[in-house]
């Protein structure tokens, strides 16, 4: 259970690290958008040039229909930001902010760790068996 | 069709029948009690085994690893993409290829051939070859196999509402960690543990299509009265000296349902009296031959339940005014608090629902709450199942082309246009007869997901314009 909090922590603060576009703003930008007017309508924001630009999935300007997507992209995906703003991302879509090498470091490092362990106890353990292997057929040999 | 039908033979009544079910049995007072614990066995269809072609292909040596190979290289090609590939979802071939293609086929996969997914999985490939390279090939921990499956109610729940609050779904890298936690999750228990360790006790997955291969259309089982004179101490379970043991633990001659068996085939080849058989059946067939209902499993049929009712929820116009009417009673902003709250609420409903029935029934069914509860909730499995494929099917059917448009753009390939397999009509909610007419139409509303960061849903992905409908 706890390994399972971990993990999420774990992954949680690196999606976030990474300032992908669709998961920072969801708790950077929370803070700074109020979720309802009070009223019965559905929250409109009513000021776009106090808004974080790069909020996933919102109608900025408040009109009808919602923003679509750029041209030349495939759209419908699940989790997409159809926003079309995309502050981080070029055609090429570089892994610019993601930190690759201390995340594969580690996971290569905790790899190794974990995979040396085992061999060391597979050793331990053969050389146990044959330990005791050598003590019966000793046993034997002395009757 | 008679001839191939075989029918287990009754196994003997329990030698230890509470009185209570003694009672009830003898005043025929509660026959669906009698029914549940004193049935015969699951009748079985005809044996795929006698096929040529099928007993062939699963007695060479060269299933599963045939499919295997080749779906660990796309694997790896989706971890390279998420780690290293486009930063942006719809640009990414490897979350195309994970959750517009792998996710959405899993569950129909499930339905169709219990986990023969889990014979295929990459990442149980990898735990085999750990194994091999340095296994320390310990007994599975007790308390994995005590509380393994409510680590995997707990791993479930927590990656959807991480999937929420986080956006590991619409972020490539985010959904490339994830790949990289179970990749190292996997190799510690191949490293430590025998067999399959993790699939069996701690895979979220192995969870989810243990639950579902229950509906399955495949069965794999061992003629019993064979079984009983045999003298090959286990092979089934052990393997042999060519053989691999049964990688999921489960020992076939006692073996009455498909939640955990692989279809890898081991048994198969490893048994000398060919007492195997693999049948096809009814999907769902097995939820009415139930003997031992666990309530760990149970509770996990209700998880999915609730897990599938918020996704389903968040993707639709009524979303926005469910976060609008918490944010006016409670006045939080913060949308990981409302959602951790609704999410919550979303997952203790069928929960208390069932428990509710629980309670009622054991009012009259002369069984306790708790068994009751442990019962009803295997009833969920197929609803599970219903809704999970519903789910999933929109975002296979609206967005299946951008597989080919991103895998074509790891060639060099700049494709583009509509995502959709099927029609808009298909796959839209606006205007569609199911969409209710007292919620608001979110094809003439403002907005899409009026909290920010919300992983984009129906209503983003899909902007509604009126020369889409």
């Amino acid at each position: 259970m706890g390994a399972t909090v971990a993990a999420v922590a774990v992954i949680g603060s690196l999606t976030l690290t990474s300032h992908e576009e669709a998961s920072a703003a969801t708790l950077v930008s929370t803070a700074a958008v109020p979720v309802a007017d009070g009223s019965d309508n559905p929250p409109v924001p009513t000021n776009p040039a106090e808004m974080p630009m790069d909020m996933p999935g919102m109608d900025m300007s408040g009109s009808s229909p919602a923003p679509t997507a750029p041209a030349d992209m495939p759209q419908d995906m699940p989790g997409m930001d159809m926003s079309g703003s995309h502050e981080h991302s070029d055609a090429t879509g570089a892994a610019a902010h993601r930190p690759l090498v201390p995340v594969l470091g580690t996971f290569g490092g905790a790899t190794s760790a974990v995979l040396l362990t085992a061999g060391m106890m597979r050793h331990k353990d053969r050389e146990l068996s044959l330990a005791k292997k050598a003590t019966r057929l000793a046993g034997r040999a002395k009757k | 069709m008679s001839q191939g039908l075989q029918t287990r033979p009754k196994r003997p009544s329990r030698s230890k029948s509470s009185p209570r079910l003694d009672r009830a049995v003898a005043a025929r007072t509660d026959p669906d009690d009698a029914r549940f614990d004193r049935q015969p066995g699951e009748p079985l269809g005809r044996d795929l085994l006698k096929n040529r072609f099928v007993s062939a292909v699963m007695r060479s040596r060269w299933y599963p690893g045939a499919f295997q190979i080749p779906i660990a290289a796309v694997f790896g090609l989706v971890a390279y993409e998420l780690l290293a590939g486009p930063s942006t979802a719809h640009e990414n071939a490897g979350t195309a290829l994970m959750w517009v293609l792998w996710w959405p086929a899993l569950p129909l996969l499930y339905v169709l051939f219990g986990r023969f997914w889990c014979a295929v999985c990459p990442f149980a490939a990898l735990s085999d070859f750990v194994q091999k390279l340095v296994g320390a090939n310990r007994p599975a921990p007790a308390f994995l196999k005590r509380y393994g499956i409510w680590i995997i109610d707990a791993t479930f729940l927590a990656i959807t509402w991480a999937d929420h609050v986080f956006g590991i779904v619409g972020s490539p890298w985010g959904s490339g960690i994830l790949l990289l936690l179970l990749t190292f999750a996997v190799i510690v228990s191949g490293a430590f543990f025998q067999r399959r360790t993790f699939c069996r006790y701690l895979c979220f997955l192995g969870g989810l299509s243990g639950n579902y291969a229950r509906t399955g259309m495949v069965a794999l089982r061992a003629n019993q009265e064979v079984c009983a004179t045999c003298t090959s101490k286990a092979a089934c379970y052990n393997g042999t000296d060519t053989v691999a043991p049964c990688p999921l633990f489960s020992f076939p001659r006692t073996m009455d349902s498909s939640a955990n068996c692989n279809l890898c085939a081991n048994c198969i080849k490893a048994c000398p009296n060919d007492a195997i058989t693999l049948t096809v059946r009814q999907p769902t067939k097995e939820l009415w031959f139930l003997r031992n209902p666990k309530i760990e499993e149970s509770f996990l049929a209700m998880a999915i339940m609730g897990i599938v009712v918020i996704q389903n929820v968040t993707m639709l116009g009524v979303w926005s005014d469910v976060l609008a009417w918490v944010n006016r009673v409670t006045g939080i902003t913060s949308y990981p608090v409302i959602f951790t709250a609704v999410f919550a609420v979303s997952v203790s409903i069928p929960v208390a629902l069932l428990a509710l029935a629980a309670k009622v029934a054991s009012l009259g069914n002369l069984e306790g709450t708790v068994k009751n509860f442990a019962r009803f909730g295997y009833a969920l499995i197929p609803l599970d199942v219903a809704a999970h494929v519903a789910h999933n099917l929109f975002h296979l059917l609206a967005g299946g082309r951008s597989v080919g448009y991103t895998v074509a753009a790891l060639f060099g390939a700049k494709e583009s246009g509509p995502t959709a397999l099927v029609g808009n009509g298909t796959t839209r909610c606006c205007s569609s007869p199911c969409w209710p007419s007292a919620w608001p139409d979110p094809c003439t509303r403002s907005g899409g997901s009026h909290i920010a960061g919300t992983s984009p849903r129906l209503a983003d992905a899909q902007p509604c314009s009126p020369s889409r409908s």
